[in-house]
């Protein structure tokens, strides 16, 4: 069992819960004894909240080392860039003979494979969306985030090219909303976000499936919500609560937004709580971290052993808080035009004649300088 | 003629339920057409006849009809063919000596029987196997059988057990009430009585109530006697003449393999903490009359917020992984 920092912050408290566990198994002997011999005493076994959470669905299928998570990136990446050479190959073997070389020679420029970059960026630019029509639709910030958190997870499972990422936002939010305990009947949702209800439904099981039928999702939300008490009991008679207020409404935008980048699936979520205070007030934070996990002047040069273990347990956490601060900083959002490219490939790889389509009215253009439009409708 | 009306006529004969409210229809479960109870008397009173259906050549005997019992025919058919798999393989999880893995084997080469027979998939051989099964194991079959039997008359016992000692009880309580009642009456008359002879007035309410408190009825006795008797109760213990093992293991079921840690990260100091949102709520009727409570709020929250506070997901995740690719 893994020793957090907070163990050793009530000495007291862990000494007599100590205390307990070695005279429960010699109480249970003795009971045992008058019952039946031949049973052995069972030791007490403890289980701390971190074990809790190591039993959360969001950490054993849902949160990855930085490299598994790129490796996970990589095959599905790989996956695409097969598929984009077949379709270019099938497409040019099926409708070779009435294409010109150029257009073969643009075509086979044009598409190239999404790189897991792309693709990363491209889900990144939707699950904004995905935000977008959450608070245009007023609903509470935990099923917005939810719905974003699954709208990730299944392009971490699926590649782009099997369902548009626009098709996907609407069943990701209709499914947040049953998973968060914030039903809206279909019928209404569908008339809300004027779309048919089946497109909605269509992709419902396939999401679930995705998701591996896990829809708990621990935000940092409620975590927030913890320290801002913490820090209120903590750091008692030292900080103004109308600031502290402000402190809280800011740091829960900065997670919102946080939602969009990858720190859910490589930290936990106090950690990203505490990495998104230190970003918004790092002298708050790092005060109440060294009261709190210290108990003791941080500039203090000789230590005790505790103290040593102590100021160890504090380093590494505000070392894991530092990182996940950094990764928070790293944003996937493409710019207007990048995604517009990036889009424009997907399209064209559902369907290429679009793309041949495209060439040649801008061929025409140039051509006869007339506005393509008039041309075509003269061709039919 | 609507589905409703079909249904409640007799195909064969045309009569219908508005004239024969008495009429029963019974199925035999070769073909299970349905028939009324006077055209089977008709029909096979003289010994094996062909089914009177349309385009059925199914033959079919008298003694083999029955009632039905589930309206779908699809239900009524798996319910028979269940009965007949079940009388042959009835083996429990005993029989394997608790291996789970072994039994749910074992159910599931079962099911595929029953589905096969239901929906006619390989009919011949299944039915080999059913016979071939029931042949080598007549043995285990049989004394499965009287196990199912005593497990039900045991049962039986219990219950009727039971049901004696609940009919006991009522009426000592009952008893135990009107002999109180007879006391408080008495207790009054008497007061009454040895004031009218001219004593303190304290005095003789107190002798009476010690008079009455030791007045403790057999009634209460016997009472207590068959509580005693109803808690441990011979039947919960003894099954198949043997005391059943109760619980295998010593230590409770915990779903993670332990108990919470009991030290906590965070010390509760409810007075301090200054929620807006949350001191709001406390001040709202509906919520306090439903048994809010900010502490209870607040420890939720702060637990929360420390919840895997300890994880460093890139160490854990990393060992995890290599471990599995190797």
């Amino acid at each position: 069992m893994k020793k957090t920092g907070f163990d050793q912050t009530a000495p007291t408290k862990r000494h007599a819960s100590l205390e307990m566990t070695e005279s429960t198994p010699s109480k249970d002997s003795s009971a045992l004894k008058t019952s039946n011999e031949n049973d052995e005493p069972q030791p007490v076994k403890r289980i701390s909240d971190d074990d809790l959470y190591r039993n959360s669905t969001q950490y054993r299928l849902w949160s990855f080392s930085k490299e598994s998570l790129q490796n996970k990136r990589k095959l599905l990446s790989a996956d695409i860039a097969a598929r984009f050479d077949s379709k270019i190959q099938s497409f040019i073997e099926k409708e070779g003979a009435q294409l010109s070389s150029d257009e073969i020679e643009g075509l086979q420029k044009e598409m190239v494979p999404i790189t897991a970059h792309e693709f990363l960026q491209i889900v990144t630019l939707y699950a904004q969306k995905v935000q977008l029509f959450g608070t245009k639709l007023k609903l509470p910030t935990e099923v917005t985030s939810t719905a974003v958190v699954f709208f990730k997870k299944y392009y971490l499972e699926n590649s782009v090219l099997d369902v548009h990422p626009k098709n996907m936002i609407f069943t990701c939010m209709f499914l947040a909303c049953k998973a968060e305990n914030y039903f809206i009947n279909i019928e209404s949702f569908a008339a809300k976000v004027k779309q048919p209800k089946e497109s909605i439904l269509m992709h419902e099981f396939p999401l679930l499936e995705s998701l591996k039928f896990t829809l708990m999702v621990h935000h940092p939300f409620k975590s927030l919500h913890g320290f801002f008490l913490d820090i209120q009991s903590i750091l008692y008679g030292k900080v103004d609560m109308q600031y502290l207020g402000t402190v809280y409404e800011k740091t829960k935008k900065i997670l919102v937004d946080s939602i969009l980048t990858d720190v859910a699936y490589l930290y936990t979520p106090p950690q990203i709580t505490l990495a998104a205070l230190l970003k918004e007030d790092e002298q708050l934070t790092l005060k109440y971290l060294e009261l709190k996990l210290l108990g003791f002047n941080i500039n203090k040069e000789v230590l005790n052993e505790a103290e040593q273990k102590r100021k160890e347990q504090h380093d590494k956490i505000l070392q894991t808080v530092r990182e996940c601060l950094r990764e928070m900083d790293v944003s996937y959002m493409p710019s207007r035009d990048e995604a517009w490219r990036i889009d424009a490939r997907i399209h064209y790889y559902l369907d290429p004649m679009a793309f041949i389509k495209r060439i040649r009215k801008q061929k025409e253009a140039q051509t006869s300088g007339e506005p393509a439009q008039k041309k075509v409708k003269v061709e039919q | 003629m609507d589905e409703e009306e079909r249904r409640e006529m007799c195909p064969i004969c045309k009569t219908d339920r508005y004239l024969s409210p008495n009429m029963r229809f019974l199925v035999n479960p070769e073909c299970y057409h349905k028939i009324c109870e006077s055209c089977v008397d008709r029909i096979f009173s003289l010994g094996p006849a062909q089914c009177p259906y349309l385009g059925c050549d199914k033959i079919l005997r008298r003694n083999k009809f029955k009632s039905q019992v589930f309206e779908d025919v699809g239900v009524e058919k798996e319910v028979d063919i269940r009965k007949r798999v079940f009388n042959v393989f009835n083996k429990t999880l005993d029989d394997f000596e608790g291996d789970q893995d072994e039994f749910n084997k074992y159910l599931e080469e079962v099911e595929d029987i029953i589905y096969n027979l239901d929906n006619g998939i390989d009919v011949v051989n299944v039915e080999e196997k059913l016979k071939s099964y029931e042949d080598m194991n007549r043995q285990l079959i049989l004394a499965n059988v009287e196990r199912s039997r005593q497990d039900i008359m045991n049962f039986e016992q219990r219950q009727k057990f039971e049901k004696e000692m609940k009919m006991k009880k009522r009426s000592l309580e009952r008893q135990i009430e009107q002999e109180e009642r007879a006391n408080a009456e008495w207790a009054k008359k008497e007061i009454v009585n040895q004031l009218s002879m001219g004593s303190s007035s304290d005095e003789v309410i107190e002798n009476v109530k010690k008079t009455v408190k030791l007045k403790k009825s057999s009634a209460r006795r016997k009472l207590e006697d068959l509580n005693k008797v109803l808690r441990n109760n011979p039947y919960t213990m003894l099954q198949n003449g043997k005391l059943r093992k109760k619980d295998v293991s010593k230590t409770p079921f915990t779903p993670f393999n332990g108990d919470r840690d009991l030290s906590k990260r965070y010390k509760l100091t409810t007075d301090i903490y200054n929620d807006p949102f949350i001191v709001q709520l406390e001040k709202r009727k509906d919520f306090v009359a439903s048994g809010f409570q900010t502490s209870v709020v607040y420890d939720r929250l702060l637990t929360e917020a420390f919840l895997g506070l300890g994880c460093y997901i890139s160490e854990e995740k990393k060992t995890q992984k290599s471990s599995l690719i190797l």
